[in-house]
């Protein structure tokens, strides 16, 4: 039985950034946006790595007038209502809030990618100023594009991977979600979850992989949760060298391998702006994810399709065939 | 007459709410936002005031990020409700660049050619800019000459001078806040509400009368600048632990008055 290597890329170009401090110094990276996104999509078509695009539906659009039909939440650490952030205008005067060219890109690259959702305009579900008829709403609208664009909803990544509302998930035939990743420090306060999280990465420990049978959420729905976020080098993170975000995912693919699990890794496309050494890093990550599969070792799987295979009873039928295999004829 | 505006800003929150008070009564050509230079500010304030002083302004602002700033979070939201503060984007013509001191804002300049070029939170402009506009108007968190710098209105505390709390509306030259003043504003000091982070809002929304004012002036080639004889001139920089005790002690003063 092999390991499944599932990675997911959160579109949302500056949809989940808030604040104008954030805004400001992740600009560079928005406004070479659409440079770094078709050597992105080359990468994986090179290395034949079917990714999951979990995009904010607003980025489908042309240009808008606001959608005042959509109740929007007013965070508490936020000075305005977010409806505020919608720019109300078009992707010429507003390139970084609306991408129909990044979707029009997804959906011309040779591997067949995945695009699920991201909400409509990033919203956070687990934050109290968000209501179940909010959350309804956003995924509504997501729903609509996706079908006007003859797109299927199957995946959704939640904004800041805040979980909330999973029992809505399936009435919008969404299969997959990605849950927050498992690890020991999770439970701790969230300044020192901070801290250990930066740790982890900078240390290169064996990221959290897996076991398939045990992701259902009921009947119709799917947990795959992040094993390792691909650390940007922004802010006291470009300290950490790469070797250290390269060995800590092949730590993860190998121990996935070993043991039939899930390695599931997620960025940000606009992180690749933030140095170089994204694609560096990006490159020998997905260099191993191709070796691996030649072995027979690894599959590459989107999240939808991770999905049905676990609804199906795959996991459970591999092991059965692999114990087979074991008892002697 | 039409008069043609450009804005050179960093991002931030008070900035936007400027740019669209402006935006409300003139046409803007151009926003130009310019990313934040931590690391290029760290270098200066280590040379220009030595590595014990710089340690104790980043042990102040660990916890103005961790305690000031989310205490004040509320404050703010209710000083700021009723005003526009959304980001200009899709609405303005937009441009973030690295730099104001860049080739690529001086060729947009010379594109343009603002008749006045509004300035806020941007780091020091460069002579070879201020060359391509006839004004260049900066809206200053400080009674300038005295409060040069930042966090004027802190500092006028922390000084027992309360009564020079307030925003400057200056002409920018190759100096440190040292323009000719065209306007300036008071605020008023509650010292039951006012935290260190609330002091600025209170200033930019202090300030956007006389800005606009100023802007029609200078478009209108009326602007006039005034004098401060009466004020000493002083450049002031982010305050360490030791200063925003003494802050905390003024204000505790002013409670009591």
């Amino acid at each position: 039985m092999s390991g499944l290597f599932i990675l997911s890329l959160d579109t949302e170009i500056a949809w989940g950034t808030y604040g104008a401090r954030k805004l400001s110094r992740t600009s560079h990276c928005f406004n070479v946006y659409r440079d770094l996104f078709p050597r992105l999509i080359a990468l994986l078509d090179q290395y034949e790595v079917p990714a999951t695009f979990a995009v904010v539906g607003h980025l489908f659009l042309e240009s808008c007038n606001g959608h005042d039909e959509i109740p929007q939440p007013h965070y508490r650490w936020m000075p305005a209502p977010d409806s505020y952030r919608d720019p109300r205008s078009d992707v010429t005067r507003a390139p970084w809030y609306y991408g129909p060219d990044i979707i029009a890109r997804i959906r011309a690259a040779r591997m067949p990618h995945e695009i699920g959702t991201h909400t409509f305009t990033h919203v956070i579900a687990a934050d109290p100023a968000v209501t179940s008829e909010m959350w309804d709403a956003q995924l509504q609208m997501c729903a609509r594009i996706h079908a006007r664009c003859g797109l299927p909803m199957r995946s959704l990544v939640y904004p800041q991977d805040k979980v909330a509302y999973v029992d809505r998930l399936p009435d919008y035939g969404i299969v997959a979600f990605r849950g927050v990743e498992r690890r020991w420090y999770r439970s701790l306060p969230r300044r020192l979850q901070k801290a250990f999280h930066v740790l982890d990465r900078a240390l290169g420990w064996t990221p959290a992989t897996y076991n398939p049978s045990d992701l259902r959420v009921g009947e119709r729905l799917v947990d795959l949760p992040a094993s390792q976020f691909l650390m940007a080098y922004d802010g006291f993170r470009r300290y950490i060298p790469t070797s250290a975000r390269v060995r800590q995912a092949r730590k993860g693919l190998e121990r996935a391998a070993r043991r039939g699990e899930i390695f599931h890794l997620w960025f940000h496309p606009f992180n690749l702006g933030t140095s170089e050494k994204m694609f560096d890093a990006l490159e020998q990550i997905l260099r191993r994810v191709a070796e691996m599969r030649a072995e027979g070792r690894i599959e590459v799987m989107t999240m939808g399709q991770a999905a049905d295979w676990i609804l199906a009873g795959g996991p459970e039928r591999d092991r059965a065939s692999a114990q087979t295999k074991r008892q002697p004829a | 007459m039409t008069c043609k505006i450009v804005v050179l800003a960093s991002r931030s929150e008070t900035s936007y709410l400027l740019i669209n008070a402006l935006a409300a009564r003139f046409d803007i050509a151009q926003v130009v936002f310019e990313a934040s230079h931590f690391r290029k500010m760290l270098r200066y304030r280590l040379r220009t005031l030595g590595p014990w002083v710089v340690a104790g302004q980043l042990l102040f602002l660990l916890w103005d990020r961790l305690v000031i700033r989310p205490r004040s979070r509320p404050r703010i939201s209710r000083l700021l409700a009723g005003h526009d503060t959304s980001a200009p984007d899709g609405r303005l013509p937009v441009l973030d660049v690295r730099s104001i001191n860049s080739p690529e804002v001086w060729k947009l300049l010379e594109q343009i050619r603002p008749d006045v070029v509004v300035v806020s939170g941007t780091g020091i402009i460069g002579r070879r800019a201020l060359g391509l506009a006839p004004w260049f108007i900066n809206i200053h968190c400080g009674i300038t000459p005295r409060y040069r710098g930042v966090h004027g209105a802190f500092w006028a505390i922390v000084e027992g001078r309360p009564d020079l709390a307030g925003v400057t509306i200056h002409q920018v030259d190759a100096g440190v806040d040292t323009g000719a003043i065209l306007a300036q504003a008071p605020i008023d000091i509650d010292p039951q509400f006012d935290t260190y982070r609330t002091l600025p809002v209170k200033q930019y929304l202090a300030g956007l009368d006389p800005m606009i004012e100023t802007v029609e002036a200078a478009c209108a080639g009326r602007a006039t600048p005034i004098t401060r004889p009466d004020l000493e001139s002083r450049q002031w920089f982010s305050p360490t632990p030791g200063d925003y005790l003494r802050f905390r002690r003024a204000m505790r003063q002013l409670r009591k008055r």
